[in-house]
């Protein structure tokens, strides 16, 4: 599996060039956006980087090879989630290293220190959306799973401004302030630690539809 | 004997095609060709043998396993080659090796260093600028770098000249000096396998139209010409198919010497090629 | 040792094979006890399938002129060459039996018959 992970690295060495490139312009130009701008730039490297390697997939019809090679359907699949992991490693250690740059050459850019909760926040980000489209990835294969992000893209867009609306419309309902008590009476760890067992299941959950999807699938 | 790959009431539909309850038996030491025109059924065929596919229903047992409960260990010791490069076009040969050869427990370097020197394959070079002879010779050179027993082939053939395809032949006679080692053969350029297969499995629209000795086939089987009034009193069972023309007609018999008797000097028979059975059992099929 | 095949010929590939190493046992090209190339071998040197050659070699021993001994190989079976020989000439005596029949039913002379032979044993 360890081996599936360096492929996908090895067949993008020129998108992890252009990832670091992407990464320094996210520096650069969205100076206005604060502390956002990491979170933002991961989703984006880790989205590019981990569908660059579907396409590839794609173009080579290598389900077709990995399938006649001695590996569990269930390995293919979570070589694909640990290597989003791997991606969002290689941002976080390219963006700081970018910062300890900066600081170092006093170049006059705002540099923002990644703190843990900007850190679990862009994680939880990166996870939110690959756990999504991995298993439309895996149900559809690449090209009908381009189309549904689309479409997904925007729901996501739409979907979170009507949802915060709805949300402050029912400010004073029950079950919110239930949730706003929870969260105001709990320590900062508590909050963190909840938050990582959220996502954690999350994921297993979107890894679980992926392998059973790709177990069905036919080449 | 013991058989290394066996099939039976194999059956898988489409929405178009269907294969209809095959069945395949390959004994170990042998060479057997499996031959149809394209769309016949044998890449599905392959497919569900390599359980890239799920059958519908039917057995598939290769070293005596069921194929799909016993996966992993029944991949361990098949080598494929596919009539497309599957191999990762951005990496190099070396960079591929390195990736498939960690899935094998019994990889062996030296015998892929051998191949790749035999087929003078450049290691650094990345798969996409090979030639399609090379890249076929690399997926030959990986299927047989780990013991594998069963060498499973789909059109490996198509598309490459006669030189590459005259060494593929070569290689495989090599590769069955091992008794216990098989080979199994997909192609619709049955002169291919004139030469050196054992046996052959004619696939036609989902089912299997013979499969037997190709010997037999070649020494048994007869290409009749002769004059069309011959025609009115023919037993039309003792021929495949019929094909008639302005001057007279052809025919495939199933043995030759049995209509050299019936027919004596009236008719000339010549022994039938490969394309000559598949193409008139094709025909006929289409005919009924 | 030399084994010519045709894939032209009418006669099966097996048979050519048996004829022609029958022949090189009986002029002693092949001696006695001599180890033979393995089934697979000659497969693979003459380019045909290992049925046929498996086959070949089935009749070789089938016919009393070799042993095969199983994870050894196949020798040339030690032979009494006068009996050889007779079956040999038992052959030619087939033939010419048919050739005469022939020869019988377009009325053919003894004579006539001769002069081909001469002219044909001078040819051949």
């Amino acid at each position: 599996m360890f081996n599936l992970i360096i492929k996908d690295v090895l067949i993008q060495k020129k998108q992890f060039i252009f990832g670091i490139a992407y990464l320094a312009f996210v520096l650069v130009a969205f100076q206005g956006m604060g502390e956002a701008m990491f979170p933002m730039g991961l989703v984006a490297v880790t989205y590019m980087l981990s569908m660059t390697a579907c396409a590839y997939e794609e173009k080579n019809k290598s389900d077709l090879l990995l399938n006649s090679l001695p590996i569990k359907r269930m390995s293919i699949v979570a070589a694909k989630y640990l290597s989003v992991l791997i991606y969002a490693v290689m941002g976080i250690l390219s963006y700081k290293a970018m910062i300890t740059i900066i600081n170092l050459l006093n170049i006059p850019l705002k540099t923002y220190p990644l703190s843990l909760e900007i850190l679990i926040g862009s994680l939880a980000a990166v996870c939110l959306m690959t756990g999504i489209w991995f298993p439309i990835y895996y149900k559809l294969g690449y090209m009908k799973m381009r189309v549904a992000n689309f479409v997904l893209f925007f729901l996501f867009f739409f979907g979170s401004s009507l949802m915060t609306q709805a949300l402050k419309s029912k400010h004073d309902s029950l079950w919110v302030k239930d949730i706003i008590s929870f969260f105001n009476t709990q320590s900062n760890i508590t909050i963190v630690l909840v938050f990582i067992v959220i996502i954690v299941l999350y994921m297993l959950l979107s890894f679980s539809l992926s392998a059973w999807f790709y177990n069905r699938r036919e080449f | 004997m013991e058989s290394i790959l066996e099939i039976k009431g194999l059956k898988k539909s489409f929405k178009d095609f269907s294969l209809k309850g095959i069945d395949i038996t390959l004994e170990k030491g042998y060479i057997m060709g499996f031959i149809g025109p394209n769309g016949a059924g044998k890449t599905t065929t392959i497919k569900l043998i390599m359980n890239l596919m799920k059958k519908d229903a039917g057995v598939i047992k290769v070293f005596g396993l069921d194929n799909v409960k016993y996966e992993l260990d029944v991949k361990q010791k098949i080598g494929f080659v596919y009539d497309e490069n599957n191999y990762y076009e951005e990496l190099t040969i070396s960079e591929m090796k390195r990736i498939v050869a960690s899935f094998y427990k019994t990889w062996d370097d030296s015998a892929f260093n051998k191949y790749i020197g035999e087929f003078r394959l450049p290691l650094k070079k990345k798969i996409k600028d090979l030639s399609k002879g090379m890249k076929m010779k690399f997926s030959l050179a990986v299927a047989l770098s780990h013991n594998a027993d069963l060498l499973i082939m789909d059109e490996p053939t198509s598309g490459l000249d006669p030189l590459v395809r005259r060494e593929l032949l070569e290689i495989l006679s090599q590769i069955i000096q091992d008794e216990n080692k098989a080979v199994f053969f997909s192609t619709h350029i049955t002169s291919d396998l004139e030469k050196i297969a054992d046996y052959v499995t004619l696939i036609n629209d989902g089912e299997i139209v013979l499969s037997l000795e190709k010997d037999e086939l070649i020494n048994n089987y007869g290409l009749v010409r002769g004059g069309k009034e011959l025609l009115n009193n023919v037993n039309s069972k003792d021929f495949i198919d019929i094909r008639e023309n302005q001057f007279g007609f052809e025919a495939l018999v199933k043995d030759k010497n049995q209509t050299r008797k019936a027919y004596k000097d009236k008719i000339i028979i010549e022994k039938p090629s490969l394309e000559d059975v598949m193409l008139y059992y094709t025909r006929r099929c289409r005919n009924v | 040792m030399n084994i010519i095949i045709s894939n032209q010929s009418d006669k099966p590939i097996y048979e050519q094979i048996t004829d022609q190493m029958k022949n090189l046992i009986i002029n002693g090209e092949l001696s006695e006890s001599e180890l033979l190339p393995s089934i697979r071998n000659l497969a693979k040197e003459l380019q045909i399938s290992v049925i046929t050659t498996k086959r070949a070699y089935e009749e070789l021993e089938r016919d009393g002129y070799i042993v095969s001994i199983p994870g050894k190989g196949s020798y040339v079976k030690p032979q009494n060459k006068e009996l050889l020989k007779e079956a040999r000439i038992r052959i030619v005596e087939d033939k010419m039996a048919e050739a005469i029949s022939a020869a019988k039913t377009i009325n053919m002379s003894l004579e006539e018959l001769q002069q081909i032979l001469r002219l044909l044993y001078e040819e051949v």
